[in-house]
């Protein structure tokens, strides 16, 4: 048994998706916000803390709803941000990640041109 | 079936509703946190049939929810399914350590949710109606079970159903596989002891063994599981390997004093053979192969021929 891809399906999936979306504007003025705390030594981690959170909800549901690229380096993103407040500040180590996570804002952005639809069996 | 689904983030919520309809489970409930769904679990008129967990949530991770709810009368055996948006082993570890029977990766597949939730179906039923050979049984004290089945042992740390360890490998992937080991443990006699003591002190027997194999092991974090017929398996790290023979010194002194401590005589002593520490391999190593190697092993270092070679768990 596969999942019958039936209106009302298909709206909710489709809605779901337009909800992932919104949040996502919220999201990266957020991930914004803590980049600019970066290069402080005083609130770099807490800053590392904070964008963590956000990656990790991104990577539990952008290749869902029809993002699996956006999804997969959320979740790259996740753990480099976990190795980074296992450890005291190091700025080396941010640095070591912050052209991953101008991209990753970059493909963001571009997320909002994606018009994709739910297949049959519920995927995008 | 009935299932309670927990996430912190909405979205996936929304999206399990989805998808668990769309795939025909229509009972389904859904807590944002650990503490909303302690409250679901507590107030069901009838004990839900599966839980879906998230593992990363704030507050009550969904490990330590899962340690809540393995302490719940009601739920010792249901199956529950981790989700998560996280591959790494330490969670996994954590997750099938402390009861998990399954393991699934976000993004959420609908396909592969459907394998899990028909695989929990099953092990519901058999606990429901207590038939052997699916996964393992709870086997309370009274209950009788066959030499051969898989019962599970509760109460000790560490220790999993059949089931669960299954997956548990399978989740690994080949890489992970080739950072851990796997021991075999048969208790000498096994089906003697059995025939002659009966289920109930038989399965006390199973629960000081298994509890013997995770003291002589915790300094590693195990996972340990009771495959029937006398036979236990720990998957402990790859390095440093394991000497069989202090490892069954290790296992017979704690034995020994736990059976003394009971009130049994020397006589009614009870011995665990071990086999040589099985290594995974990068290539052509599966969760049947890995454990049947580690039965086979304490086979050739004993030189006995075992009740039991061949695993039989629910291939799936």
């Amino acid at each position: 048994m596969t999942m019958a891809m039936t209106k009302e399906l298909y709206d909710a999936l489709k809605d779901i998706r337009e909800s992932f979306l919104n949040d996502l504007v919220n999201q990266i003025g957020q991930m914004e916000e803590f980049c600019k705390y970066l290069d402080d030594p005083d609130y770099a981690l807490p800053a590392i803390v904070g964008l963590q959170g956000i990656v990790h909800k991104i990577s539990g549901i952008a290749g869902s709803v029809g993002f699996p690229k956006l999804g997969e380096e959320a979740g790259r993103l996740d753990i480099a941000f976990g190795e980074i407040v296992q450890e005291p500040y190091d700025a080396a180590s941010i640095d070591a990640v912050r052209g991953q996570l101008e991209s990753f804002l970059y493909r963001l952005e571009d997320a909002f041109e994606e018009k994709l639809v739910p297949t049959e069996d519920g995927r995008f | 079936m009935k299932i309670l689904a927990v996430d912190d983030e909405p979205l996936i919520l929304r999206l399990l509703e989805t998808t668990l309809k769309g795939l025909g489970y229509s009972e389904n409930t859904f807590a944002e946190s650990g503490a909303e769904a302690l409250k679901c679990l507590n107030a069901a008129p009838e004990p839900f049939d599966c839980i879906l967990l998230d593992i990363r949530m704030p507050n009550l991770s969904g490990i330590d929810l899962l340690k809540q709810i393995r302490q719940l009368p009601s739920y010792r055996s249901t199956p529950v399914i981790m989700l998560t948006a996280l591959s790494e082993k330490s969670y996994i570890d954590e997750s099938f350590a402390n009861g998990a029977t399954d393991y699934l990766t976000k993004p959420l597949d609908a396909t592969e949710l459907l394998a899990r939730l028909r695989v929990a179906r099953l092990l519901c039923e058999a606990n429901t109606n207590q038939q052997p050979s699916v996964g393992a049984l709870p086997a309370r004290e009274g209950e009788k079970f066959d030499f051969s089945d898989a019962i599970q042992i509760e109460d000790v740390p560490r220790v999993v159903n059949s089931l669960a360890m299954e997956n548990y490998l399978l989740q690994l992937g080949r890489l992970g596989m080739f950072k851990l080991g796997t021991i075999g443990f048969q208790i000498r006699n096994a089906n003697g002891l059995y025939a002659h003591e009966g289920c109930d002190e038989f399965r006390e027997i199973l629960t000081d063994v298994a509890d013997c194999i995770f003291e002589a092991t915790r300094a590693v974090n195990p996972v340990i599981s009771y495959l029937g017929s006398g036979c236990f398996i720990a998957i402990v790290p790859r390095s440093p390997n394991f000497s069989s023979e202090d490892l069954e010194d290790l296992i017979t002194t704690h034995l020994v004093n736990y059976r003394t401590e009971e009130g049994f005589d020397a006589e009614d002593e009870v011995r665990v053979l071990v086999g040589e520490q099985i290594n995974g391999s990068l290539f052509g190593s599966s969760p049947l192969k890995i454990i049947d190697q580690a039965l086979e092993s304490v086979q050739k270092r004993h030189a006995f021929v075992p009740s039991r070679v061949s695993t039989r768990l629910m291939a799936i």
